[in-house]
């Protein structure tokens, strides 16, 4: 039975690669470091799709990750027991929210905030569906994942290092700041690289917010401008187009093994951290 | 002893009580706590030995749903006083776990850090405070030219030596040493006892053993914990050798093997 | 005193953080049924859609949900059962280590690529149209991590000693799996399946190329063309249209009840989580 399942899994990453080798071959290198995108001219270039996720994710991680930490610190080292279960249910219901209700938020709330945002401050854009509005999107959806990750992660240093160091003088803050985190320092690593793979993966409260327009330049102010993630792009109607067109084919396959390698690349190397604490113990 | 020790720790009618169950850990305990010497605490498993010493530097306090009654007192003043600061309170009354515990980082880092911290040790007398710890608990020879290596790499027996130095960076005036040697082979222990009896003349020391021939070898007074009830109740008290080898309470003699 | 400045501070904003989070997810539960309830009503959970979504119900869109869920569960379990006896039982070291890993990176899989790849299989290879088998069988591989990974979860906190005393008693191992690690894992069998409920339930991106579709479909009769309504597509392809104000209350109703059902089925697992991470953590 479980071979079964990993036939699957093996069958898809050949088909994958398989799949992605006709487009590659066509732009070479090009297609990661090009940004035109015509489908119909036959041109991929996949650099501004490249940059869309990375700025999306980026932008949510800054965003998430010190709220999320500072949270969990408060569940993991300052409440008691009871208040811990109560918030980390509420962290975990959060994480489980189906994107596509983040989506509808987003597009009839977030929308509208950032719209208002871009005229007090004088930012010139045409809409609110912008880059910037996907990731600040994004870091409320990744932030409970994080936080809850974070949260086991401190709760992994063992009881006697606190101990120590309170006996030792210390205040509550210092204990955490200098002994608890940097103790749990790979595992926190470990949950920011898994809210990383989240965001970069995550299509359908991205495809809402985010604009889906090809060919943008690879820039600061772009983040205010409509932008395309690889996701988006996927789950977009070129997928269905696509179909008929081999090139076109492929093309969009090598988008989606790009998304799947650097996904997967985030999932490991939070796993070898993980797997590194338990050695060093 | 020809001088007579004043007491620098007393305590009176320590009972100390779990909230939800309502078990009491420790019932009306009283001690006296001399100066430069060593106080041993012995007794068997489970009679609060432990729980005892983190009353006196009120550990105790980060144990949720505790109370805590009657009364410490450090020096004359009383622990739980409204000016005490129980984190200053803390680095002035050391302890050491079974368990050594070693912090993220160098040797030289676990030594220092703590101290950094609360401002007794700088850039000018950091080496002088390393080296001086280090030499107290019997570990500089043994790490003088790899202070930066990681501390984890240390041996059980080291480590707990690094933690004791870790302590006495701190300048505390009193140590509390929960079953130092447990977690110990023969030749740390040994180690490690002439490090507690080399400190004895400049601070107070406390050693929870279950050992009785480690607390004939360290201590000057002896205070024995017994269970009664289910709660640690203090049976017997006073000088060492009297404590051993003629002790009046039926559960002293029990511990000790002196039958009747 | 500036040490205890500074643990003011950081005790502050560590509350402050963790107050945020807490509120965040009560706001979006509230915003969600409170925009939601004015659309509920019982004729909206029966009636079909109508005008495009701006009128009616979503009967169809809670059968097409239910039969891709449904489908799912009945494929993952036994799959996901035999995984998890196969790990705690029979595989060497190396192979269970692999296999943990492949487990890893299938649950760290963009949902959008599983739909690539459903997309790729059933209709490029199979040349099947939309069907709710694809979308319940690519749910299912889907979710498949998070049951096993539960299920081996409690399996492994059952004592050594009791798996010790059923060999001594001379039974096989067949017999040890039926009559003493199938029913004390089952409990983190069916806190995975439920957690593998609330997430297939709510995932478009897997079911929107293989699946679903946005109106027309009512309930399957055959298998290889014959596509579905659900929840999480309805209310994606609403959301394409916000502007239009006669679709908000569908969007919100829809919502509502994906949010709902989620938040209920995953609330469900709790008790049974903590008990098994009580249970582990004893060890």
């Amino acid at each position: 039975m479980t071979g079964v399942v990993c036939l699957a899994v093996a069958g898809a990453l050949l088909y994958l690669a398989a799949g992605s080798a006709s487009a590659l071959r066509a732009e070479g290198w090009a297609f990661f470091t090009t940004s035109r995108w015509f489908y119909r001219d036959h041109e991929f270039g996949a650099a501004s799709m490249l940059f869309g996720s990375a700025a999306v994710a980026v932008l949510a991680l800054i965003l998430a990750v010190p709220v999320a930490i500072a949270a969990a610190v408060f569940m993991s080292e300052m409440c008691s027991r009871r208040l811990r279960v109560a918030m980390k249910v509420a962290v975990e219901l959060l994480a489980g929210i189906p994107s596509v209700v983040y989506g509808l938020l987003g597009v009839l709330f977030l929308r509208d905030w950032m719209s208002r945002a871009f005229e007090r401050f004088e930012v010139d854009a045409l809409s609110a569906d912008t880059l910037l509005t996907a990731g600040v999107l994004l870091a409320i959806m990744v932030l409970p994942t994080i936080a809850t990750l974070a949260d086991d992660a401190l709760q992994g240093v063992p009881k006697a290092a606190r101990e120590a160091s309170r006996g030792l003088g210390l205040t509550r803050a210092e204990t955490i700041s200098a002994v608890v985190v940097p103790r749990a320092a790979p595992a926190l690593i470990g949950a920011v690289l898994l809210g990383f793979g989240r965001a970069v993966g995550e299509t359908i409260a991205v495809f809402l917010v985010v604009g889906r327009a090809d060919n943008r330049a690879l820039s600061l102010p772009a983040l205010f401008d409509a932008g395309q993630t690889l996701t988006s792009k996927l789950g977009g109607s070129e997928t269905n187009i696509a179909v008929g067109d081999p090139l076109h084919t492929s093309a969009m396959i090598s988008l989606g093994m790009v998304l799947l390698l650097v996904v997967l690349a985030a999932t490991f190397a939070a796993d070898a951290l993980r797997r590194r604490i338990a050695e060093v113990r | 002893m020809t001088d007579t020790p004043r007491d620098l720790i007393t305590v009176r009618n320590l009972s100390v009580r779990v909230r939800g169950t309502g078990r009491m850990l420790l019932r009306d305990v009283s001690l006296d706590v001399p100066q430069h010497r060593i106080t041993g605490i012995i007794g068997p498993s489970g009679a609060g030995k432990s729980t005892l010493l983190k009353c006196i530097n009120r550990l105790i306090d980060l144990v949720p749903s505790i109370e805590v009654t009657g009364e410490v007192r450090l020096d004359g003043h009383d622990i739980r006083g409204r000016d005490v600061d129980p984190d200053d309170l803390r680095r002035r009354i050391g302890i050491v776990f079974q368990q050594p515990v070693t912090f993220h980082g160098t040797i030289r880092r676990n030594v220092t850090f703590a101290a950094r911290r609360i401002g007794l040790v700088d850039r000018h007398n950091e080496e002088q405070v390393l080296e001086e710890s280090l030499r107290a608990a019997n570990l500089w020879d043994e790490v003088k030219d790899r202070l930066t290596h990681a501390a984890h790499t240390l041996s059980v027996g080291q480590q707990q030596r690094l933690a004791i130095a870790r302590t006495l960076a701190g300048s505390p005036d009193v140590l509390l040493m929960d079953e130092p040697t447990s977690a110990l082979d023969a030749a740390s222990t040994a180690i490690v006892e002439r490090t507690i009896l080399g400190l004895r003349k400049s601070r107070t020391i406390i050693v929870v053993t279950h050992q009785l021939q480690q607390a004939r070898r360290l201590a000057d007074f002896l205070a024995c914990l017994c269970s009664q009830d289910g709660s640690g109740t203090l049976v017997e008290s006073g000088k060492c050798e009297t404590v051993l080898l003629a002790p009046r309470h039926a559960e002293t003699r029990r511990l000790v093997g002196i039958a009747g | 005193m500036r040490r205890r400045l500074f643990d003011l501070v950081f005790t502050v904003v560590a509350a402050l953080a963790a107050i945020g989070a807490v509120t965040l997810f009560l706001a979006i539960l509230a915003v969600v049924v409170y925009r939601g309830f004015d659309a509920l009503s019982w004729r909206f959970l029966v009636e079909d859609m109508r005008a495009a979504g701006a009128e009616g119900g979503i009967v169809y869109q809670i059968a097409g949900t239910f039969i891709l869920v449904l489908t799912a569960t009945l494929t993952a379990v036994p799959l996901a059962a035999g995984a998890g006896i196969w790990l705690a039982m029979y595989a060497k070291e190396g192979a269970r280590r692999s296999f943990e890993s492949v487990l890893h990176a299938v649950n760290g899989i963009p949902s959008i690529v599983f739909g690539l790849i459903g997309f790729a299989f059933f209709f490029d290879l199979l040349q099947w149209k939309k069907s709710w088998l694809a979308g319940g069988l690519l749910l299912a591989l889907m979710i498949l991590p998070t049951l096993v990974v539960a299920f081996v979860e409690k399996l492994r906190s059952i004592p050594r000693e009791t798996i010790d005393a059923a060999f001594g008693l001379g039974l096989r191992r067949g017999d040890v799996v039926r009559t003493v690690l199938l029913p004390q894992g089952a409990a983190g069998l069916v806190t995975g399946t439920l957690l593998g409920i609330a997430r297939a339930a709510g995932e478009t991106a897997p079911i929107m190329f293989t699946a679903a579709i946005f109106s027309g479909a009512t309930v399957p009769r055959a298998v290889a063309d014959s596509p579905v309504l659900a929840l999480p597509y309805h209310i994606f392809v609403l959301a394409q249209d916000s502007f239009d104000p006669a679709m908000r209350s569908g969007m919100w109703g829809t919502a509502a009840v994906l949010v709902v059902l989620v938040t209920c089925v995953s609330a469900l697992a709790i008790p049974l989580r903590l008990k098994i991470a009580q249970e582990a953590a004893r060890d």
